[in-house]
């Protein structure tokens, strides 16, 4: 039952904020606490000596022809760390949102818990057709998100979000009746046999669907715009876990349906990874606008957990995972930093934002940690994920390593140049911090911190994983 | 048989009604829910059958006419000539002989003239003419067809007919198609529907996208049953015309402004989705069809039905629909749903149906015709969420607007359909699926 209470809470607490219609703040604050602590309750649950699939559930929703649709939960390690940076993340959503939204409150913090609750189900389904489904709801939630409570341009944004990843549904689609077809069955914890030019077919369609959700250059062009626009908590959960949705879907499906295809492939995942770090980190040189930097040094991020797949290592793997992991505590923080910045200055202008240090001590000193854990300083999460990711490669593709290495410098670069602008010298706006709730931001700094000085904490889970 | 018992005799009242000053749209929704009380009781004809498949459409039938009905207009002849076109429906889709069909063709098309100019306004007599041609060009080839397919077969019994390659027989097929194929409004006897939809009343358009249609499909099915078996190149030629059925209004969809003619074109897509079963011709393939013609038939009469409320609002286009999320939560709510359902956004009965034929179709083995349906559910998505942004990303200009009950009610009631088939859709898949059987 674990895994459904995890869905059951954030879909109960929606009904609540869009049905009392008094505290609706404070209901859903509660909800997303009560989530988080349950989440951090089953870890208790979570066998880390097992390997496979655990924490199993099964009911029958309907028969096809030959095959049973079945609402099918369980995880391990790659999905389990989702869903606990899922639930995190929910509770730092719901915090910084509680000063920035203002209008239709009751439908912001329901549409925010389902698409809580989505996210989770698609990390905890076993069975294909129940994933689509999660997969969909993220999908129109995060649309309706954007559009209602985004910035200035966001009906554009809104748009380009739905049409790109609604492209990318539809390779997902066809995967999944590919499969029926092919394999007659949906389900994750079947082995599927499968001839070649199938296994082809389904593993590009993957590809397809997966590099615009993940996303890899050059299908990465919706996500500055989405960030942009969504709403601080839309961006929080859009960066921190919604893009894992793709690294996630690749390794699960990838592995797990076309083992064979990956080491296929290997070479085109390799420099599409290593392309997606250098030319991530390159654009972020160039930007202006703080929020766009964040979200293309997401893209640049995003390329590791690539990396690691293409490594096609039991290291590789766990590598991309608390890569994945990492960035979302690190993107989630700058992301909400961002966010509080912009409700002070009202901007997001790099030029702008000179010398925050001398007006929001507080605020600068923690987009300094965050963009050092971007860059992977040691003592942080970035580092461990980045170190083993590169240490993977480097067993796989000996010296051409030395390209994604690169992007690291580059990375440095970016955050460097980001930090000497927007923190340090000395401010001319009148900024102040105070009524700032500094709860969410210790909340992942503190995450971070204890994760990347112990790392066996979340390895000792992701190792329990279907693929060591 | 008895249920079309029934609906004739509720003509009579509902004709009468006026005289006696009797609300006649009460008397039309007691007729329907008792032609559908009446649904299982067995009776033998000549010349109707009442078998699982007609049942299974008279269901549908009957269902969306209440709805139409539901929502109700003022004025004399309506109910009489809705209940009329319903029972046509019946009657198509359960004749055992040619002739029973091509009556039950025209008793649908009849009364539907009515309907579309009803309360005339320049718009709508635009409409019912240009629907009145069509109608009789697409009756005749209908007729033509049907006469050389029973002369070549010496008998006019469906089940007798007998497949051949004589040219005559083959002609008659063509002719078939061809009438039919301008009453589904499939490619490329499709030009008229965005104009008829549009200019007809909503509700009606509702009824002819809902209802009408499917009784086209079902007697294409009853014929093609016995037909296509022996025929190599019917499932190439029917896939051909699917593709391009789905994929131009697709298009064109895109580039509209007025909410009901983009409903239109998108009606005219899924024409194309239905008839990908209908290309199969399998058990399984035609189970697909009759599923996704079941919710389809929802969708479209709700969908059609909304912006029914929102004509009379004087609300036709994209613009004018801004900040409707704020003026009317259900009417944008269940726009909204319908909208998601067509484009087969799960837990909504269009994905289920949708899954489901796409999937039958890919396990008939056309992989390719699979993969166009997908790659035309993603462009439908486009303008489906057009109309969604309209709603929900603008502030409102106007007032608060609140639907009539009984209109209330017609909504909910395809709204009902439309969730529960997609949150549970084992009972229709059965059903679909036994249905489909009774023709092979």
């Amino acid at each position: 039952m674990t895994l459904s209470i995890l869905i059951l809470i954030p879909i109960l607490t929606a009904l609540l904020t869009f049905f009392v219609r008094k505290k609706t703040k404070d209901i859903a604050t509660v909800g997303s606490i009560v989530l988080a602590g349950f989440a951090g309750y089953s870890v208790t649950l979570f066998n880390t000596a097992e390997r496979g699939m655990q924490l199993l559930e099964y009911y029958t929703w309907f028969t096809v022809d030959s095959f049973e649709v079945a609402l099918s939960l369980g995880t391990d390690g790659i999905s389990y760390p989702m869903i606990l940076l899922t639930a995190l993340l929910g509770v730092v959503a719901v915090l910084v949102s509680r000063r920035e939204i203002k209008k239709d409150e009751r439908q912001y913090y329901a549409l925010l818990m389902l698409l809580i609750a989505s996210i989770i189900g698609v990390f905890a389904s076993l069975d294909l057709i129940v994933f689509f489904v999660f997969w969909e709801a993220v999908l129109v939630l995060m649309f309706l998100l954007v559009l209602k409570w985004g910035g200035k341009e966001r009906k554009y944004a809104a748009m380009k979000f739905l049409v790109y990843t609604g492209i990318g549904s539809a390779g997902l689609l066809l995967v999944i009746i590919l499969l029926a077809v092919f394999a007659g069955t949906v389900s994750l914890t079947d082995t599927f046999v499968l001839e070649p030019w199938v296994q082809y077919t389904i593993f590009c369609s993957l590809l397809f669907a997966f590099f615009i959700k993940i996303p890899i250059v050059p299908f990465h062009t919706w996500l500055p715009d989405a960030h942009v626009q969504a709403p601080t908590a839309g961006s929080i959960l859009l960066a921190g876990v919604m893009l894992k949705m793709g690294g996630y879907g690749l390794l699960r499906l990838g592995l797990l349906v076309v083992p064979d295809m990956t080491v296929v492939f290997q070479t085109f995942l390799f420099a599409m990874g290593t392309l997606t770090i250098i030319y991530g980190a390159w654009v972020c040189l160039a930007q202006h606008n703080l929020k766009k930097l964040i979200a293309y040094s997401s893209v640049n991020h995003m390329g590791f957990v690539l990396l690691g797949i293409a490594a096609g290592s039991t290291l590789g793997v766990t590598g991309a995972v608390f890569e994945m992991l990492s960035h979302g505590l690190i993107a989630a923080l700058l992301f909400a930093l961002a966010g509080l910045v912009h409700q002070k200055s009202g901007t997001f202008d790099i030029d702008k934002l000179h010398g925050l240090v001398s007006v929001m001590p507080r605020t600068a000193w923690l987009l300094t940690i965050a963009a050092l854990g971007g860059l992977g300083l040691p003592s942080m999460t970035g580092f461990i994920a980045e170190f083993l990711v590169l240490f993977a490669s480097f067993q796989t593709f000996g010296l051409w390593t030395i390209l994604p290495l690169l992007g690291i410098i580059l990375t440095g670069g970016y955050m460097v140049r980001m930090l000497s602008r927007v923190v340090f010298g000395k401010s001319k706006a009148k900024l102040s911090e105070k009524k700032v709730n500094i709860i969410p931001f210790a909340i992942l700094t503190i995450v971070i911190f204890i994760l990347g000085i112990f790392p066996f904490l979340i390895l000792s889970i992701i190792t329990a994983s279907a693929f060591t | 048989m008895i249920p079309i018992y029934v609906l004739i005799g509720t003509i009579v009242l509902t004709a009468l009604a006026d005289r006696f000053n009797k609300n006649a749209k009460w008397i039309t929704v007691a007729g329907i829910i008792g032609a559908l009380c009446t649904l299982t009781i067995p009776y033998t004809s000549e010349l109707l059958v009442f078998d699982t498949f007609t049942i299974f459409f008279t269901v549908l039938f009957l269902a969306v006419a209440l709805a139409v009905a539901l929502f109700g207009t003022e004025g004399v002849a309506y109910y009489p000539s809705l209940l009329l076109t319903t029972m046509g429906m019946i009657v198509a889709t359960a004749s055992k002989d040619v002739m029973m069909l091509f009556i039950g063709i025209e008793l649908v098309t009849t009364p539907s003239y009515v309907l579309v100019a009803y309360h005339k306004t320049r718009e709508r007599m635009e409409a019912a003419t240009k629907y009145f041609v069509v109608s009789i060009v697409a009756s005749a080839l209908l007729i033509l067809g049907l006469a050389l397919l029973a002369i070549t077969s010496g008998s006019t019994t469906i089940s007798e007919l007998q497949p051949s390659t004589d040219p005559v027989f083959l002609l008659g097929l063509v002719a078939f198609i061809a009438g039919l194929g301008f009453k589904l409004g499939i490619f490329p006897f499709n030009f008229w529907i965005p104009d008829v939809y549009q200019g007809a009343p909503p509700a009606v358009a509702g009824l002819l996208a809902g209802a009408s249609k499917k009784a086209g499909f079902a007697a294409f099915l009853r014929i093609a049953a016995v037909v296509a078996v022996g025929l190599k190149s019917w499932t190439l030629l029917l896939a051909v015309i699917a593709v391009f059925s789905m994929t131009i209004p697709n298009i064109i969809a895109i580039l509209q402004t007025n909410l009901r003619r983009m409903l239109s074109y998108s009606i005219m897509t899924h024409a194309g989705f239905l008839l990908m079963g209908v290309a199969l011709m399998t058990p399984l393939g035609v189970s697909g069809t009759l599923f996704h013609a079941f919710t389809h038939a929802f969708m479209a009469a709700g969908a059609f039905l909304v912006l029914g409320v929102l004509q009379q609002y004087k609300m036709e286009t994209l613009k004018d629909i801004r900040g409707l999320a704020k003026r009317s939560t259900f009417l944008s709510l269940s726009l909204m749903l319908f909208l998601l359902s067509l484009t087969g956004i799960p837990l909504l009965a269009g994905f289920a149906s949708k899954f489901y034929l796409f999937y039958v179709t890919m396990e008939g083995g056309l992989l390719w015709l699979g993969i166009a349906a997908i790659a035309n559910s993603v462009l439908s998505l486009y303008y489906y969420f057009l109309i969604i942004r309209a709603m929900y990303g603008h502030e409102p200009k106007g007032n608060h607007i609140a639907p009539p009950r009984s209109m209330f009610l017609a909504i909910l009631l395809c709204l009902l359909v439309t969730i529960a088939f997609g949150v549970y859709p084992q009972p229709m898949i059965d059903f679909a699926v036994a249905a489909a059987q009774v023709l092979f």
